[in-house]
């Protein structure tokens, strides 16, 4: 499960492994310093304080000795109370080596060195009262000699007991705590020792574990950074032809500007006119509207011709038949002219005036006939006229109809022309509108196109500077693996 | 309006008109000589008029059956009943119709001779008609008319009607 654990986790549970044995070194250390301590101030001011306190009642006895010797060499009753003085810190003194006795011995050895007291004081007593007496200075002091010098010496003696008996006991308690600092120095030193044992241990799992997985890392750390400066580089390079692309269509979108101008323009001038041509339109329509009433009226001169034309030849096809007439009878005439020729003829000379007047009337009869024929020529020419005439009319009046169909188409054409140029005008307002609104955008786009060559010139810096950020990593990657792995390194 | 050559021709024909009332009667008999100027099937003829008797147009004609070909019917024309004789098979040419010309022959026998049309009447002077060349096959053909442009035959009414007579005979004489 701990090789699941990550680095920093590992780190953390040995920091906090250390400081826990820390903390239970430091918890031992207090407690054995404590125990120290106490065991040092027990000895300090337990049986210091004793032998302190058995040293100030030999002080006491002393001086209530020397008091009372004063006394006795004097018979100064200050000195007296000097003694009861002496002899009243003695009993405080006693009185406090008492309360700080702690052994049987020490309170029995006190008892002692009470009774001592009492007895030699009683001694001192007997002394000074005889000294309060005539009696003289060698049986007091022989009296002193025999009595207080061995209650003193039984005092002294009590004293040194009990000062030998503190000394001894301090002396052990002195050795105890000895001791006890020596064992609480050897354990701290062993959990020290167990301390950096345990971190040495755990350095050294560390380090292999930092090994295995800052060198995994690192080698990611230095495939990532190659990936990435190739990447770098070849961002930079896209970034370079973008840059270039960039400017590339910015100037198309410049060109796009002066293009979109220039259409505007174009519309403008289309919508213009497309307003003088629907105004042209209009006139031209009326115009044709003219023309084709003028059409009609031609054509109804065109028919009123026909109708004349065919009454013409109905008139001549009359006069023919008359002509046909005059000719029969010129024939007949000459029929009879040439009859009555052979007539005459046979008449012999009698019917020679006949035969005259006969072939007069036969010239006549001629000319008639050839006038007729004249007639009738002219006649057929008439009518071959009138037919071409008519059938030009009709072929006229068909052209006047057609012409009129095509006016009233013109007319329509107009019409349409008028419509279809008005749409133009507005399709041509419509593409300036649009065309105005798309520089509008182109503008924006130009805009953006520059704030997007501005980015990518920056992209092509901050590649730069990722290149050289990925240099360093990979340089930093291999002094990294140079520390945890000088051999894979090298 | 007539136009003013029209007018100078009518004042012409007026000339001509008074003019000849103004000449005398008759040139002198036998300085000129009268012809029709007829058209049968593509060629024309001239007859004179001095051998016809009448002349007649547009006269109904009966068919007969015959065994002449030439005789293409009959027909009344002057309280008579006339055979009728197609000029152009006579003459050589082929049948044709729309004959609504009749020329009567002078003499005794009733014979009418039918024609496509008759052009005009002719007075040429005597001098302009000559004998007809002896070498030409033509039948029928007695003299010749020189006109301008060109010659015109002149059809011999007399030997038609002699070699109608002719055949008329020997047909009574096989009968």
């Amino acid at each position: 499960m701990i090789r699941t654990w990550t680095f920093g986790r590992k780190v953390g549970a040995s920091i906090g492994l250390l400081v826990g044995l820390t903390l239970v070194i430091g918890i031992v250390a207090f407690a054995a310093l404590r125990s120290v301590v106490s065991t040092k101030d027990r000895v300090i001011d337990v049986d210091a304080q004793l032998l302190i306190d058995a040293q100030q009642i030999r002080i006491d006895a002393v001086r209530k000795a020397e008091s009372a010797r004063g006394f006795l060499l004097t018979r100064d009753e200050r000195l007296l109370t000097e003694m009861q003085d002496a002899r009243t810190d003695f009993a405080a003194a006693i009185a406090r080596l008492r309360q700080g006795a702690t052994s049987d011995e020490a309170r029995r050895l006190l008892d002692a060195i009470a009774e001592a007291e009492a007895g030699h004081q009683r001694a001192l007593d007997a002394v000074i009262a005889e000294r309060r007496t005539a009696a003289t200075v060698d049986a007091v002091a022989r009296t002193f000699d025999t009595q207080v010098l061995p209650a003193r010496d039984r005092l002294a003696a009590a004293i040194e007991a009990f000062v030998v008996n503190e000394q001894e006991r301090l002396q052990a308690a002195k050795q105890a705590s000895t001791d006890r600092a020596s064992f609480a120095t050897a354990l701290t030193g062993v959990l020290v020792a167990a301390v950096g044992a345990c971190a040495i241990v755990l350095g050294v799992l560390l380090t292999r574990t930092l090994r295995r997985q800052i060198g995994t890392a690192v080698g990611q750390v230095q495939s990532s950074s190659a990936e990435l400066q190739a990447a770098a580089t070849q961002q930079a390079t896209g970034a370079r032809e973008q840059a270039t692309a960039m400017s590339e269509i910015a100037t198309t979108i410049s060109e796009l500007l002066a293009t979109s101008r220039q259409i505007t323009d174009s519309a403008r001038r289309v919508a213009q006119i497309a307003e003088e041509t629907a105004a042209a339109a209009r006139g031209g329509g009326g115009t044709v509207e003219q023309a084709h009433e003028s059409i009609a009226a031609i054509r109804r001169q065109v028919d009123l011709i026909v109708g004349h034309m065919l009454e013409l030849g109905k008139k001549s096809q009359q006069i023919g038949t008359v002509v046909d007439i005059v000719s029969e009878l010129a024939e007949q005439t000459n029929i009879l002219a040439i009859n009555a020729t052979i007539e005459a003829a046979g008449a012999g000379e009698a019917g020679r005036r006949f035969a005259v007047v006969a072939d007069e009337i036969r010239k006549l009869a001629d000319r008639v006939g050839g006038s007729a024929k004249e007639i009738r020529g002219l006649i057929d020419d008439i009518r071959a006229a009138v037919n071409t005439t008519v059938m030009a009319t009709e072929t006229g009046s068909k052209a006047v109809d057609a012409g009129s169909k095509q006016f009233a188409q013109v007319t329509a054409s107009f019409r349409e022309i008028v419509g279809l140029v008005t749409t133009t005008t507005e399709a041509a307002r419509e593409i300036e509108l649009s065309i105005k609104q798309q520089m509008t955008a182109v503008e924006q786009i130009n805009v953006a196109i520059t704030n997007i060559a501005q980015a990518t010139k920056e992209t092509e810096a901050s590649t730069g500077q990722t290149q050289q950020t990925a240099s360093e990593l990979a340089a930093l990657s291999r002094e990294l693996l140079r520390v945890i792995r000088p051999e894979r390194a090298a | 309006m007539t136009p003013a050559p029209d007018r100078h021709r009518a004042a012409l024909l007026r000339e001509a008109f008074d003019r000849a009332f103004a000449e005398a009667w008759s040139p002198e008999a036998g300085a000129f000589e009268d012809l029709l100027d007829v058209s049968v099937g593509s060629a024309r003829y001239a007859i004179r008029l001095a051998e016809i008797a009448a002349l007649a147009a547009d006269v109904p004609i009966t068919p007969l059956p015959t065994s002449v070909p030439a005789l293409i019917g009959i027909a009344g024309f002057r309280d008579e009943i006339v055979p009728v004789y197609d000029l152009g098979a006579l003459l050589g040419h082929a049948a044709e119709a729309g004959r609504r010309w009749l020329a009567v022959a002078a003499g005794d026998t009733p014979v009418a001779l039918a024609f496509a049309a008759l052009e005009r009447h002719l007075r040429v002077p005597a001098a302009a008609v000559a004998a007809r060349d002896p070498s030409d096959a033509a039948p029928y053909i007695g003299a010749v008319a020189h006109l301008e442009p060109g010659p015109r035959l002149i059809v011999s009414i007399p030997s038609i009607l002699m070699a109608i007579a002719d055949r008329t005979r020997a047909a009574s004489a096989r009968e």
